[in-house]
């Protein structure tokens, strides 16, 4: 009975101590980055209505009109055939894309102001606040990513989540370069070119 | 005694110690959740925070989506859409799993405001209409002075929204909101004859007791008994925002 009770409770110990924090941090980065991906996604679902509505009104703004049209399918082929959480340079190279996606559409937004009518256009006036939307959810999914893998290195790399690691996951690896691969495009926000 | 001072007491004692520092860590000092409007600028008198605070319990009880009004001195050097989501997850406000928080955020010596929005209430409360509520219902008091005014023309707006009621957009671009000072001030009319006048009024007439108000100025007190806290939703960004 008495070892009963002490195999018990050693198991509850065990849980206290994190036996399951590595699985379960490793599923929070995988969740974190979906919720970019559907971001993203969300941000080039609003494109062509938006690029419609300012042709409708700014015609002749032709070079930033494809360059956003032109991004987001390029972007978009990166993103369906690429396991991006498991490569970090195709993720790299995705995150740039978004990043110039971003910038482009900054852009536009930029050139929008010197058309009145477009300005009081009440169909582009809804686009422009959910634009600004999807672009603040971009930042925050970004963030609450980059945090999922902070978290999930320093567990690998601290007691007692290294022992766990080599004793029950060592298949489970450090995501350093996937970190930088993010983080530092974060550092640097989309430059606005004229 | 000597079982106080036993290794393993020591060891558990050092992990409180480290998970309240990783915690603490994180967080820039947001004001503490003391009520359903938290006024820390201190641009409310106490008898709107206690129609605010009536309002949105009976809107809480009704459909459990918690509307918080905070406003603040300033922002620090998070911009209004970064702080106005963290403190949405800070103070959890929304219930857990239903994420149908909602805060109305202003900050007054950045002159911007924004309406947060958490996750499950993004389809009811677009950006867009976010934007619009900001822009062409709250601006115009704002830029006029009126903070109580603003707030409570707007707070009315989101509970309409919420409600699922049909708010036309203004058909006016966001340079120049125009409004109906005759309707806004029928609503605030309105709005004061239902959580105040009306009681009041009965009161002296027919000796009636409301059942949540004991007085007119007391009302916020009684507004949020049993002390207020979040439910622990979350945000996502979304929401619209502006300054003034």
């Amino acid at each position: 009975m008495s070892r009963i009770i002490a195999v018990l409770f050693s198991l509850l110990l065990l849980s206290g101590c994190g036996i399951n924090n590595l699985p379960a941090y490793d599923e929070q980065v995988f969740s974190a980055w979906s919720q970019v991906e559907n971001q993203y996604q969300r941000r080039a679902d609003l494109i062509p209505n938006l690029v419609s509505t300012v042709k409708g009104f700014a015609a002749q703004e032709k070079a930033v009109l494809t360059e956003v049209t032109e991004l987001r399918a390029s972007v978009g082929r990166l993103n369906v055939d690429a396991d991006l959480i498991n490569n970090p340079e195709m993720l790299q190279r995705f995150e740039q894309g978004q990043a110039k996606l971003g910038s482009a559409l900054s852009r536009l937004m930029l050139v929008s102001e010197r058309y009145p009518e477009l300005k009081s256009n009440q169909n582009f006036l809804a686009l422009q606040s959910q634009l600004e939307g999807t672009e603040n959810r971009i930042s925050v999914a970004r963030r609450d990513y980059i945090l999922a893998m902070q978290k999930y290195n320093t567990e690998l790399r601290t007691y007692p989540g290294k022992l766990w690691h080599g004793w029950l996951y060592p298949d489970l690896k450090p995501r350093e370069n996937y970190y930088k691969a993010i983080a530092e495009e974060a550092k640097q926000p989309p430059k606005i070119e004229f | 005694m000597s079982k106080l001072h036993s290794p393993a007491l020591y060891i558990m004692a050092l992990a409180l110690l480290m998970v309240t520092v990783e915690v603490g860590a994180d967080q820039t000092p947001f004001p503490k959740l003391t009520g359903r409007v938290v006024d820390q600028a201190g641009i409310l008198s106490e008898s709107v925070e206690g129609q605010l605070s009536a309002a949105f319990k009976r809107y809480e009880t009704q459909t459990s989506n918690q509307v918080v009004v905070a406003t603040i001195n300033d922002l620090g050097s998070k911009t209004i859409a970064q702080y106005g989501y963290m403190l949405g997850r800070h103070w959890g406000i929304g219930q857990e799993g239903k994420n149908n928080g909602l805060i109305l955020l202003i900050s007054k010596h950045d002159r911007e405001l924004r309406i947060e929005v958490g996750y499950g209430l993004e389809g009811l409360m677009t950006d867009a209409l976010a934007t619009s509520i900001v822009h062409h219902t709250i601006v115009p008091f704002f830029k006029r002075g009126d903070f109580e005014g603003g707030v409570i023309a707007g707070s009315n707006q989101i509970l309409e929204v919420l409600s699922g009621k049909k708010v036309q957009l203004p058909r006016v671009s966001s340079r120049k909101p125009e409004q109906n000072p005759l309707l806004i001030g029928f609503l605030i009319f309105i709005f004061l004859l239902g959580f105040w006048g009306l009681p009041t009024f009965m009161r002296i007439r027919y000796g009636y007791v409301g059942p949540h108000y004991s007085g007119g100025s007391l009302g916020g007190v009684d507004g949020f008994s049993g002390g207020f806290s979040g439910g622990g939703g979350g945000f996502g960004g979304g929401g619209g925002g502006g300054s003034w």
